[in-house]
């Protein structure tokens, strides 16, 4: 049985910044990615052009696996391109990392300005900082896109 | 080059897979440092054994990866699945294990869907199992 790599393994940014582990890897079902979890869905894995007949897709968007398809998604829910990750009250942000072109990933920022990420079939994780995830394996954080708050999700108090 | 002896290791390796030969089985002191180079050259691994090490190796490049159209086509994924169909039995095994996105890779290895339409995933694993033991490939579960 294979064993998950720690965070720090995968992302060596994560080292020496605060970041909290929040739940474990989800290799079995049910099966929930960044996407999924930027949009406040622990229940589907949200994928564009997937193999996987079982993933799931908005009717209505672009449905080809590029980048543009999950920026499509982001506006269809109404999400618009911004400036800086620095936490705007009264708005939530989404932060993509994208490299060589491809959508890889994408965070959600909580009202209390701390960053949510689900890592693929791994670990969810809250990160202070977008560039403890930035790298080889999800790119950079090109687009930062923002909508009046409207999630139910708030921050712990 | 060594001529590699098959070893019966109480029937746990499938007929036809080479694992280890006599010299490989003496004590490694004994061994010439000639003949461990070459053993190690020439180490031939079973099915599981390959399965596996690129099924871990899988994993611990792409289980980060929220898009499973990017973690299918990592080499180690694309290395099973040109493995064929004895990697069923060991698919399913994972799928009931350790878990992860191998049911694209059964889709691909077997050109049919055996799930077809089921979303439960653990039903969706017993579909597959019927359809391999209907094939012969796995006795029973």
């Amino acid at each position: 049985m294979t064993t998950p790599a720690s965070p720090e393994d995968v992302f060596p940014g994560l080292r020496g910044t605060s970041y909290w582990v929040t739940s474990c890897a989800t290799l079995r079902p049910p099966w929930y990615n960044c996407v999924a979890w930027a949009l406040g869905d622990d229940t589907q894995w949200w994928e564009a052009g997937r193999l996987d007949p079982n993933c799931h897709w908005p009717h209505g968007v672009l449905d080809d696996g590029t980048l543009a398809a999950y920026l499509q998604l982001f506006r269809s829910r109404g999400y618009v391109d911004c400036q800086g990750e620095a936490l705007e009250p009264g708005h939530e942000k989404i932060a993509i990392y994208e490299l060589a072109g491809q959508f890889k990933h994408v965070a959600y920022q909580r009202d209390d300005g701390v960053w949510l990420s689900k890592l693929g079939f791994s670990f969810d994780i809250e990160h202070a900082s977008l560039t403890a995830l930035a790298g080889p394996r999800y790119g950079t954080p090109n687009t930062i896109m923002r909508r009046p708050w409207r999630s139910t999700r708030a921050c712990p108090q | 080059m060594l001529a590699l002896k098959q070893q019966s290791f109480g029937g746990l390796l499938p007929s036809g897979q080479l694992d280890q030969s006599e010299e490989e089985l003496r004590p490694r002191q004994q061994q010439p440092r000639t003949i461990r180079l070459l053993l190690a050259q020439h180490r031939v691994e079973t099915v599981e054994q390959k399965f596996q090490r690129l099924a871990d190796e899988w994993h611990r490049e792409t289980d980060h990866l929220s898009v499973t159209a990017q973690a299918t086509a990592h080499r180690a994924y694309r290395d099973i699945v040109d493995m064929g169909e004895k990697t069923v039995p060991h698919i399913l095994h994972e799928l009931q294990t350790t878990g992860g996105a191998w049911f694209q890779a059964l889709r691909e290895i077997t050109g049919q869907d055996a799930a077809a339409g089921i979303q439960d995933y653990d039903a969706a694993v017993r579909e597959w199992e019927r359809w391999a033991i209907s094939r012969g490939l796995i006795i029973h579960r």
